[in-house]
């Protein structure tokens, strides 16, 4: 299948602002980021609301949106309700973050957790078809949530020791390294599954991603950018990082917030490179006509 | 309960595309996208015991349409005939049934109604006229039968019962078109 771009554009934003979402939540129940939960909330929000307007230029007739509920059932739909519930949740919260109300901020914070979770494994879910060996498997969705929690927590970190306070630098870089492994772990596990899926075909091959006409993509775009780079950039901010007792100097502070931005750039080249190879894999299981 | 859908005999099927052709003349179907086609399979085998057959494709109209499942409008729909079809005034033209279709047999209109989706309709402007489609009607060897399958009498049902059968591959959409095919070994997975 062609590479679709405005879905592909669509799931990577989603996956961003999903991922500050739940790094919003975290702070939340640990009582930390409050300098940049504002700057974090619109930050989600904004990335959300760009993916929603990317996967309209996917449609052949925007102007029949308002058929668009006629099928509740269908995983579109389940798909549409998540994005509104999240983009809800960040604008709700990212007024709540002028003021101060910490219950609320915190209930909503939480609602932001959840979902920071739903919403990636909403979006995979409704590419699960059994038509599409490459795509009917569950480390899909993983794939859309990991990848998006990696992104957005590390993102969320790098805007906290851009902006935020330097107490909590350390937890920061601490969720940003979960959501590195959350990343690595579930892009590996989606390959992997590629050698499980059902009516095995050359075009949804290991050996096409491996040696195949898709190996520079795997290996450059996927095994180095989107996992080798970031796990070393994230390693590195670790050794970096200044302790929270300490404080620390400027400079360790530059220097860790610039592995951050770099490890966010590499995970988003990864994430998009992955998803060129997840439409370029997902051949149906008799391509008759088209 | 009426179900219509069709049954192709390949033993009788002399792959000269003409099911192809009138099915863009009936249905005025655009430069580059078909709703039916005509494949070769083979030849397979070791010579001089060589074998070949034609496979007609086109929508499979099935039991459980994926495409139906997956679409957000409703557009895509099943008639209780049987009939699967696509509401061009309701679709989007969002593809998702173009990917949950398991045979490629569905295409993004970019040509004369743009922004939609197209597919084989089972002729079902002529099937409500009390006629048969197109590709039926004018198939030079008689190898396409339409009727309804719950009608033992129907041509479908008496081409089913009188032939080994085949379906193209079920990943749980239930293809409801059947192949007949006694003198070649079938080459798909069903």
């Amino acid at each position: 299948m062609d590479v679709q771009w405005p879905l592909l554009i669509f799931s990577v934003l989603l996956g961003m602002g999903s991922g500050l979402l739940v790094f919003i939540g975290i702070g939340e129940l640990k009582g930390a980021f409050k300098k940049v939960r504002f700057v974090l909330a619109v930050s989600a929000l904004v990335l959300l609301a760009a993916g929603g307007v990317a996967s309209t230029f996917h449609l052949g007739h925007i102007d029949r949106a308002f058929h668009i509920l006629g099928n509740l059932n269908s995983a579109f739909s389940h798909e549409l309700f998540a994005v509104a519930f999240a983009a809800l949740v960040a604008l709700v919260y990212a007024v709540l973050s002028r003021k101060d109300y910490p219950g609320a901020s915190k209930v909503v914070g939480i609602l932001a957790l959840i979902a920071g979770l739903v919403l990636p494994l909403t979006a995979g879910i409704s590419f699960m078809m059994p038509a599409r060996p490459a795509w009917d498997s569950f480390t899909l969705p993983l794939m859309y949530l990991g990848t998006g929690l990696g992104m957005g927590m590390v993102l969320g970190a790098a805007l906290v020791y851009a902006k935020g306070d330097a107490e909590d630098a350390p937890l920061a870089l601490r969720v940003a390294i979960i959501g590195v492994v959350c990343s690595i772990v579930t892009m590996v596990a989606y390959v992997g599954a590629l050698a499980l899926a059902p009516f095995a075909h050359e075009s949804r091959s290991l050996a096409r991603l491996f040696s195949g006409s898709l190996a520079v993509e795997f290996w450059v775009g996927v095994a180095l950018l989107g996992i080798v780079v970031p796990a070393v950039l994230v390693g590195l901010a670790a050794k970096r990082s200044p302790k929270a007792s300490t404080g620390g100097s400027a400079v360790a502070v530059k220097q860790t917030a610039g592995y951050l931005w770099a490890a966010f750039v590499c995970l988003v080249i990864g994430s998009v490179v992955l998803r060129v190879i997840m439409y370029a894999v997902a051949t149906s299981v008799e391509s008759l006509i088209y | 309960m009426t179900r219509y859908t069709m049954a192709i005999d390949l033993d009788s099927c002399i792959g000269c595309h003409s099911c192809a052709v009138v099915c863009k003349q009936e249905n005025n179907v655009g430069l580059g996208t078909f709703y039916s086609k005509v494949l070769t399979i083979g030849p397979s085998g070791t010579y001089p015991d060589l074998e070949m057959y034609y496979l007609p494709v086109a929508c499979q109209h099935c039991d459980n349409p994926q495409c139906v499942t997956v679409c957000p409008t409703g557009a895509s729909y099943k008639r209780e005939d049987g009939i699967v079809l696509v509401d061009h005034s309701k679709c989007i033209g969002c593809q998702y049934c173009v990917m949950a279709c398991p045979y490629g047999v569905r295409a993004y209109d970019n040509d004369r109604d743009k922004g939609v989706i197209e597919k084989c309709t089972l002729c079902a402007h002529l099937v409500d006229d009390g006629k048969k489609p197109a590709c039926v009607r004018h198939c030079p060897g008689q190898a396409r039968l339409f009727g309804d399958l719950d009608d033992p009498e129907s041509d479908v049902s008496k081409m089913i019962a009188s032939k080994q059968t085949h379906k193209l591959t079920d990943v749980g959409n239930a293809p409801s078109v059947t192949f007949g095919l006694d003198k070649c070994e079938w080459k798909g997975s069903n």
